[in-house]
């Protein structure tokens, strides 16, 4: 039953049932009476206790979680006084009025000495309800490094698995052992830029970021194969500056944004295929935009489909770059185009 | 289909790997490649005229994957999937016993997988379901094909069990419900009693009637299903822990 409340009412109501007992004999013993032992507490205590409610929501818009250790000592001291002085007219009050209270004698001593009871009362409070604050801020913040920790590693295994593209590399063998069957060729071209291809992602498999030449380089491989893969379907314009080849992009950025070019051209549109590639420097900018012929399909359901390269590409670009990139999906009549803007740091 | 050639298709947009199945098949005289076809619309259209009853059949096609030709042809010839390794398609075809043949083809395999067509009857699978994997259930003279997470309930219909699915619609389908109990994943399946197993996740509407009787409803349906004393005991239990 107490789970159904939230973690600071479930430690007041247990809090104050065990105050209760830590006090009812000292009670009982002054008043003389159970009875009386336990109207006081109801009204001394339970005045305390309500004050402790407007104590919590002064905390909670004050506390943000980075303040100081003296900070929090200051205003638990100020918050604790306030409330005890607010209490001091119940105290006093109470006075006479009720037949239980005759047997304490009040003198200013005795009221000090409450006073000061209750001042402790408050800070004792206040120290539990940071402490369970700062305790719960630290679980917090230990389940968010996690998660931090998590996405980090699925973002890298997305990586590598761009990287180690085994779709295009059995794909590839598939063409090769073809030509080979049907001695066409062309076959060396094909094996060599196979073998720089696997060369290239097992030197970059460790690497966030890799410099566009070598990623252009990467990707005129990885076209040999596809354009030997099929044929005359697909006709390619690659358009990437000498000038960006020393600029740093995050590693396996080109192959899958041609890729996807690529497999929803041949779906969407009637052979030829045609994808542009050109890659720019504009300002302080790189400018990278893949485009072909078709029409743009929306992702089917995510499971349906398997893979999702744009998504992919997303998701990395918001790991390395946070909001410092740009990337729009465009469709317009015949031609769908990725373009992605991202700094050009060398 | 024994001693007589089979009519085969071939359908993957990869204009390369269908040529290089067709060079492999010459090996095959048994196997007659009637057409060739580069997407799902186009084998469709070739299915209707040719009547295959093999086809070679790539999953990796974008708009309309291999898959969905599988639940549009009624009826369904003889399958054998191609995929260039993809762990998602690979898993499917293990789970649900079909054949497939992975790219780069390999004669030996290809030989294989034809002579396990002509000489086997079909495999049958008791692999257990993971919460992601697609099933293919007979349909008609075709296959639906369902992810498991979206099976609501199984009710026993004498030899038949009736698989009921979340957008309201179900399958009747040969396969006791014990097999079921013991394929589908606990987390997820429950079976309160021994005519019913259910999708603890499309459990709702839960209302205890009286001590002796509960009745719930399931995700995509009107009906009300009701039950005894011990059986919803149970099924409260695992309602609990799987909301635990």
């Amino acid at each position: 039953m107490l789970l159904k409340f939230s973690l600071f009412w479930r430690f007041q109501i247990v809090g104050w049932i065990a105050f209760f007992f830590l006090v009812l004999p000292t009670k009982w013993v002054i008043t003389g009476s159970f009875l009386e032992a336990v109207g006081s507490f109801l009204l001394r205590d339970g005045c305390s206790f309500l004050l402790t409610l407007p104590m919590r929501h002064v905390y909670r818009r004050i506390y943000r979680g980075h303040q100081t250790p003296a900070w929090i000592v200051g205003s638990i001291a100020v918050a604790s006084v306030l409330a005890a002085l607010l209490q001091l007219p119940v105290l006093y009050g109470l006075e006479g009025y009720f037949p239980f209270e005759e047997s304490i004698i009040f003198g200013q001593l005795v009221l000090l000495a409450m006073f000061y009871y209750r001042v402790c009362l408050f800070a004792c409070w206040s120290v539990l309800y940071f402490g369970i604050k700062v305790m719960q801020g630290k679980a917090e913040r230990e389940v968010r490094l996690a998660q931090t920790v998590a996405e980090r590693r699925g973002v890298e295994l997305q990586r590598l698995r761009a990287l180690m593209n085994s779709h295009f590399m059995f794909n590839a063998l598939n063409t090769v052992l073809s030509a080979l069957e049907q001695q066409r060729r062309g076959v060396i071209k094909m094996v060599q830029s196979l073998a720089d291809y696997l060369n290239y992602s097992l030197r970059h498999k460790d690497d966030d970021f890799v410099f566009l030449g070598d990623e252009a380089d990467a990707l005129g491989d990885y076209l040999v194969l596809e354009k030997a893969r099929l044929g005359t379907i697909l006709n390619i314009a690659c358009q990437i500056d000498d000038s960006v080849r020393e600029i740093r992009v995050p590693g396996v950025i080109l192959q899958p944004l041609v890729e996807n070019a690529i497999k929803f051209g041949c779906a969407t549109c009637s052979p030829p295929v045609v994808v542009r590639i050109a890659v720019r420097r504009q300002k302080s900018e790189l400018l990278i935009e893949v485009a072909n012929t078709g029409k743009w399909i929306e992702p089917e359901e995510k499971r349906i489909c398997g893979g999702l390269g744009l998504a992919n590409i997303r998701q990395r670009l918001d790991w390395l770059y946070d909001d410092r990139y740009y990337m729009e999906i465009l469709s317009e009549q015949n031609w769908v185009s990725v373009q992605i803007r991202i700094p050009a740091e060398s | 289909m024994i001693n007589s050639t089979l009519r085969a298709l071939i359908v993957d947009d990869d204009p390369t790997a269908r040529e290089r199945l067709r060079f492999l098949l010459a090996e095959h005289p048994e196997i007659n490649v009637a057409g060739e076809a580069s997407s799902v619309a186009t084998a469709m259209a070739l299915c209707r005229d040719l009547h295959p009853n093999l086809i070679f059949l790539d999953v990796d096609m974008p708009g309309g994957n291999g898959f969905s030709l599988l639940e549009k042809l009624d009826p369904l010839p003889s399958v054998i999937f191609v995929t260039a390794y993809d762990a998602f398609a690979v898993r499917a075809f293990e789970v649900n016993a079909v054949d497939y043949l992975l790219k780069p083809i390999s004669p030996r395999r290809l030989a294989d997988a034809i002579q396990r067509l002509i000489h086997e009857p079909p495999r049958t699978q008791t692999i257990p379901y993971r919460t992601t994997d697609r099933v293919f259930l007979p349909h008609g003279r075709g296959y639906r094909i369902v992810f498991i997470s979206d099976i609501c309930g199984i009710e026993a219909r004498e030899n038949y069990t009736e698989v009921l699915l979340v957008d309201g619609t179900h399958v009747l389908m040969r396969r006791p419900l014990l097999e079921w109990d013991q394929r589908l994943p606990k987390s997820l399946f429950f079976s309160p009693h021994r005519s019913l197993i259910v999708n603890l996740k499309a459990v709702h509407n839960v209302v205890l009637e009286s001590r002796a009787r509960l009745s719930f409803k399931l995700q995509g349906r009107d009906r009300a299903f009701v039950m005894g004393q011990r059986p919803a005991a149970r099924l409260r239990r695992a309602l609990r822990l799987a909301s635990e």
